[in-house]
């Protein structure tokens, strides 16, 4: 992966440009980074990022408002409505600016003109939650969002949003639900899976966590790496074993299971030794992990 | 997860024998049809359809190869659809973009806070 913790100020240009691409992708909000990596390498030379400029700039833009970096954000909405006036997407940036200085009327004012030009737009109607959302309106933001899904139905981010603002307010049936309808839409997502799963044995009761280990399962099938996972499955086993009225078979399966789990987690820790930079505490956490194993 | 089409067994000795052995034979199959176009072209004789054994010899090999194949192949694989995800972080898959939002404690650490929220700070002697 290029974008790993460095120095940001001594890259290239191509490996600047390569980092913000992937940020980009993956929707990571590294808004420091970003910020460092415009001023110190890329905007020296902007024109050579030629189709990518604008994507960067807005890039930039709500990087530097996350960064409370006024001036820059300012410039880059100048740069941009140079190059595409009365550009809706120019207007949504000025209007995060507002919110960004806490100016919510006028802001308000520039979504409800934007959401009239174009209704089938989602991303205006989610700025308005977020605006909700930023002014600590949190039941309101959460209805907001429960009308905004029942138009866009399909739309998985506001689900997955709708999810962690019901784990917020502790409501983890609905919470539980609006993972769901995201799993709907990806559902070989196996971070989604986990979550789920996650969700659901915090709710508790021999029902839930039943239906958590056989998510954990399912996110194992997956992503047959992942550490949180096998964890969830350890824990999920552990916790019916000794908290819910089962048969022998099914006592003995869950024993097995979570017994084949420990056994992937302690091998994972093994293979990371030679690096671990205290070989005491490692042999320490092994030992831990080993007695997690119900006999 | 699905059970092996083939049954339960691995490929044994025995089944990538018969494959080996079944392939053999199919191309066989095919030299001798190629061959006995080649003597009826030569005799001068109509061709109207190959002889019964070599259309036995191929259907014979084409049937054995298929089971053996199936054998040495193994069981089915699950279609790995989230290889990608290995890698990926949940602050990264749930940062939810479209609804961020400013107000956090980051503004306080911008060089131009006092300035920009309209607070100036007093510094009382």
């Amino acid at each position: 992966m290029v974008a790993d913790r460095r120095d940001w100020t001594t890259v290239s240009f191509e490996e600047g440009r390569e980092a913000l691409k992937e940020w980009r992708e993956e929707h990571a909000r590294r808004s420091e980074e970003v910020v460092e990596l415009w001023e110190h390498v890329l905007s020296r030379s902007p024109s050579s990022l030629a189709d990518e400029l604008c994507t960067v700039y807005e890039q930039v833009c709500i990087a530097a408002l996350d960064c409370s970096r006024t001036d820059l954000a300012h410039e880059c909405i100048n740069a941009l409505h140079k190059r595409f006036p009365g550009s809706s997407r120019v207007l949504r940036l000025q209007a995060m600016f507002y919110e960004a200085r806490g100016q919510w009327k006028t802001a308000a004012g520039i979504y409800e003109k934007l959401i009239a030009a174009d209704e089938t737009n989602p991303g205006f109607r989610k700025r308005r939650v977020a605006m909700l959302l930023g002014q600590g309106k949190r039941l309101e933001a959460i209805k907001a969002l429960n009308e905004h899904l029942e138009s866009f139905i399909t739309d998985s981010e506001a689900w997955l949003q709708l999810s962690e603002l019901y784990l917020t307010e502790s409501d983890y049936a609905r919470a539980a639900h609006a993972m769901e309808e995201v799993l709907l839409t990806a559902p070989t997502n196996s971070i989604y899976l986990r979550r789920l799963a996650d969700i659901r044995y915090s709710q508790g009761g021999q029902e839930n966590v039943e239906v958590a280990r056989a998510y954990y399962d399912q996110a194992l099938k997956f992503s047959p790496a992942d550490l949180r996972a096998l964890y969830g499955v350890v824990l999920s086993c552990n916790c019916l074993v000794a908290t819910a009225r089962l048969t022998a078979d099914k006592k003995k399966e869950y024993t097995t299971a979570a017994a084949a789990a420990l056994q992937r987690i302690v091998e994972r820790y093994e293979s990371v030794e030679s690096d671990a930079a205290n070989p005491e505490e490692h042999s320490n956490i092994v030992e831990a992990v080993r007695g997690m194993e119900i006999h | 997860m699905p059970s092996s089409a083939s049954g339960s067994a691995p490929a044994t000795f025995l089944h990538k024998v018969i494959a080996a052995v079944s392939f053999a034979a199919l191309l066989h199959a095919a030299y001798s049809a190629a061959q006995h176009r080649l003597y009826l072209r030569l005799t001068e004789q109509p061709f109207t359809a190959l002889p019964a054994d070599i259309v036995a010899q191929t259907l014979a090999s084409l049937i054995f190869l298929c089971w053996a194949c199936t054998h040495v192949a193994g069981a089915f694989q699950p279609i790995r659809a989230d290889i990608a995800n290995g890698r990926r972080r949940w602050d990264d898959v749930g940062s939810c973009l479209s609804f961020v939002t400013f107000e956090h404690r980051a503004k306080a650490l911008s060089p131009t806070y006092a300035l920009d929220s309209g607070r100036a700070f007093t510094v009382s002697l």
